[in-house]
C-alpha cells in the first residue's frame, strides 16, 4: 500500500491473477474491497489530496508524481518458518527525457530513476532477484548490515541473474546503489534507490513519500550539469506536491548527487524533526536545513499549518536552480 | 477512471498494481528487436554467506548467463579482449583519455565474473596485473610502463583463454556460442550509445566496436570448418558479421548512426539462429 506499513498480505493472491486483471476494473475494485477496512481506518489518520490530472510525462517511462508515495513490498512468501520478502529488479538502459531538448541514456532499475523503493519490516528475510539487461556488467550493495557474500560489489554481467538474500536490518532508511567502477558513473545515470526498513513498531501514521536527490553529468565532464528529484529536473517545480493542511508528512530523503560532496535540503516556511539515518524513534533535532553527504539519508516529518505554495530545495542555490526545486502545495484542511 | 473511488483507495489499487507490473516487467521484457532471453532466477547457486552467525548470511547466488561455464568464461575473457582492443586503438590514435575507461572496463566490470573459474581452472590470478594497468593509465598513461602493462594485461588474457583445451577453442558450437553472448552485448551498448538517433555516449559506441571486432577474430578460428560442414550458415553469418562491422566504421563514431539499435539487433539475431 501506498501510505503506510501495513504489509498486505499479498502472497495470499495469486500474482499472474492480480496481473491478469491488472488495471482493470474488477482488479481495482477487489483492491479496494480487501483493504476497505483498513483503509478506512488508516483514512481518518492521514488524508492524501486526490492528484492533479496529468502528471505524466509523454517522453518518460515513469512518472515522478506516483513514483513519490509508491512503495514495493514485493510478494511475501514464508519459506521453512521464515518470512521471506521477495523482490524483483531488472537493470538496463533506457532514455530519459530531461527537458525539451535533453535526452540522457539512463541507466537504471526497472526503467525508472530512482529504482523502486523497497520496504521491509526489521528482521524480515529479504530476496531480491537482479537480472541485468544492460550492456554494462552492474552490481547491487545495499547500505545496512548483511555479509561480505551479499555485499553487491561483484559485477554481474549481461543477460546474468543474481540472487541478493540478507536480513532486513537495522531498521532506517537504506540506500542501494550499482557498485561497478567508476561508481561515480554507475550512479549518476541513475542506478540507485531506497530500501525502508520499518521497525518492529510502526512509525505514527503520515502522509508518506520519497524524496532522492540526483545530479546528471550529461556529457562526462565529471560534473553536474542537471539536478533533479526523483529523476526529473524541475518536475515538482512545474508540477507541486499536494498535500493537505496540518497533515503530518514523513519525507524519506536520500541525497545520491556525485561530484558535489554535500547539498542542505531545506523546506520553506517550516521547521522539520530529524530521525538520523531513519535510525530512531524520536526525532534527534528540529531544523529547516540538513546537510547530506552523497548516501546520505534521513527521516524528516513536518505538518504545514497555513495553506499555500512552498519551496523545498538544497541550499546549494545552483543546484536548486539547475533543475533540484520542487513545491509542496498545502491545501486547506 | 472511475470517480466514486476516493483518491486514496484508487492510488492504493494503482500503486498495488504498479508494484506487481514492476515485477511482471522484470522477468518478461526482453527488450527490442528479440534478444528474447528471459533469464529465470531459478538456477540458484549455494555460493552464499554460510557465514553469518544464526544463519542470517543469504544463500542467494547467480544465474541466467548461457548455462554454460566454458562459453560463460570464454566470454568474459573475450569482453575484456573487447575492451582492450579499442582502447590500444585509441591510444594509437593518441587519445590516452578515451582510452582510459576501456582499460578499466576489465577489471571493473568483467575480473569478478572470472575470479573464481581462474583458480578452478588453475590459471594465475591476473587481477593485480589488471589493477596496475588501469592505476597507470589514469597517472601516466604516456609513459612506456603503461605499454608494458598494456602488453603484458594482453598476454594474461589470451593466457586464461589459452586454458581451455585447443579442440574447444576451434569448436564452431563453442565459438558461435560465445560470438552471440558478445554480439547481445555490443548490441545493448550500442543502444545504450545513441539518443534522439546521435551518438551522445562515446564509451558505449567504442565498447561495442570492441566486442564485434573481437567476434570476427573469432569467427575466423572457425571459418574453414564452417564453410566445408556448414556452408549455408557460413554465408549469412559471415556476410553478417561483415554488414555488422560497417555499423562501426572506425573508433570514432560517424556523424549519425549507420545503422538504428534495432537494425543491429536484427543483424544479431540472425547471427543467432544460424548459430544451432
Ligand atoms: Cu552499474
Amino acid at each position: 500500500m501506498s501510505n503506510s506499513p501495513n504489509y498486505l498480505k499479498l502472497n495470499t493472491w495469486n500474482r499472474r491473477q492480480f496481473l491478469t486483471w491488472g488495471l482493470t476494473g474488477l482488479g481495482m475494485t477487489v483492491g479496494a474491497t480487501i483493504l476497505g477496512t483498513r483503509l478506512r481506518q488508516k483514512s481518518a489518520l492521514v488524508q492524501i489530496p486526490p492528484l492533479p490530472e496529468e502528471t505524466a510525462l509523454a517522453d518518460n517511462d515513469f512518472n515522478p508524481m506516483t513514483l513519490l508515495r509508491d512503495f514495493d513490498y514485493g510478494t511475501l512468501k514464508e519459506e521453512n518458518g521464515r518470512k521471506i520478502r521477495e523482490f524483483e529488479v531488472t537493470a538496463n538502459s533506457s532514455t530519459l527525457q530531461l527537458n525539451s531538448a535533453i535526452t540522457f541514456v539512463s541507466w537504471n532499475l526497472n526503467n525508472r530513476v530512482p529504482g523502486p523503493t523497497l520496504r521491509a519490516k526489521e528482521g524480515e528475510f529479504i530476496r531480491l532477484i537482479f537480472h541485468n539487461q544492460d550492456g554494462h556488467s552492474h552490481s547491487l550493495h545495499f547500505h545496512g548490515t548483511h555479509p561480505v557474500e551479499m555485499d553487491g560489489v561483484e559485477p554481474i554481467r549481461h543477460g546474468k541473474t543474481f540472487v541478493y538474500e540478507f536480513e532486513a536490518k537495522p531498521y532506517g532508511v537504506h540506500p542501494y546503489h550499482c557498485h561497478i567502477a567508476p561508481v561515480t558513473r554507475h550512479i549518476s545515470k541513475g542506478l540507485y534507490g531506497l530500501l525502508i526498513v520499518d521497525p518492529p513498531q510502526p512509525r505514527l501514521p503520515a502522509d508518506e513519500m520519497v524524496l532522492v536527490m540526483g545530479g546528471y553529468d550529461i556529457n562526462n565532464d565529471e560534473h553536474n550539469e542537471l539536478y533533479a528529484f526523483n529523476g526529473i529536473p524541475n518536475y515538482y517545480r512545474d508540477r507541486p506536491i499536494p498535500i493537505y493542511q496540518n497533515q503530518l508528512v514523513r519525507l524519506y530523503l536520500l541525497n545520491m548527487i556525485e561530484f558535489d560532496s554535500a547539498v542542505t535540503f531545506h523546506i520553506h516556511a517550516n521547521m522539520f524533526q530529524v530521525y538520523r539515518t531513519g535510525r530512531t524513534m524520536t526525532p534527534d533535532e528540529e531544523t529547516d536545513v540538513i546537510t547530506m553527504g552523497t548516501a546520505e539519508r534521513h527521516i524528516l516529518e513536518f505538518a504545514y499549518p497555513y495553506p499555500g505554495r512552498y519551496m523545498f530545495h538544497p541550499h546549494q542555490d545552483i543546484i536548486a536552480e539547475n533543475g533540484c526545486m520542487g513545491f509542496f502545495e498545502v491545501i486547506p484542511a | 477512471m472511475a470517480k466514486q473511488i476516493k483518491a486514496v483507495e484508487m492510488f492504493l489499487a494503482l500503486s498495488l498494481a504498479v508494484t506487481l507490473g514492476a515485477c511482471n516487467n522484470a522477468t518478461t521484457d526482453a527488450g527490442e528487436g528479440g534478444e528474447a532471453e528471459v533469464v529465470e532466477p531459478t538456477e540458484t547457486v549455494n555460493q552464499g554467506g554460510e557465514g553469518g552467525e544464526g544463519g542470517e548470511g543469504g544463500e542467494g547466488g547467480e544465474g541466467g548467463g548461457t548455462g554454460n561455464a566454458d562459453v560463460d568464461y570464454m566470454t568474459a575473457l573475450a569482453l575484456m579482449k573487447g575492451h582492450l582492443i579499442v582502447a590500444e586503438e585509441l591510444i594509437e590514435e593518441g587519445k590516452y583519455a578515451e582510452a582510459e575507461p576501456h582499460i578499466g572496463h576489465p577489471v571493473e566490470e568483467l575480473y569478478g565474473d572470472v575470479e573464481g573459474q581462474l583458480t578452478t581452472r588453475n590459471v594465475p590470478q591476473f587481477k593485480a596485473e589488471l589493477n596496475e594497468l588501469n592505476d597507470l593509465a589514469k597517472s601516466a598513461p604516456e609513459q612506456p610502463e603503461t605499454k608494458q602493462a598494456f602488453t603484458e594485461a594482453m598476454e594474461l588474457i589470451d593466457n586464461a583463454i589459452a586454458a581451455l583445451p585447443e579442440s574447444q577453442r576451434q569448436d564452431p558450437e563453442f565459438v558461435l556460442g560465445t560470438i552471440n553472448q558478445l554480439l547481445k552485448t555490443a548490441a545493448e551498448e550500442y543502444e545504450a550509445a545513441i539518443a534522439d538517433d546521435k551518438f551522445v555516449e562515446l564509451v558505449e559506441y567504442q565498447d561495442s566496436r570492441g566486442f564485434v571486432l573481437y567476434s570476427q577474430q573469432l569467427y575466423e578460428n572457425i571459418a574453414e570448418e564452417m564453410q566445408q560442414e556448414r556452408p549455408e550458415d557460413h554465408e549469412v553469418i559471415s556476410s553478417t558479421l561483415d554488414e555488422l562491422e560497417t555499423v562501426w566504421p572506425s573508433v570514432n563514431p560517424p556523424d549519425s548512426p549507420i545503422k538504428t539499435p534495432s537494425e543491429v539487433y536484427g543483424l544479431v539475431s540472425e547471427i543467432e539462429l544460424r548459430s544451432s
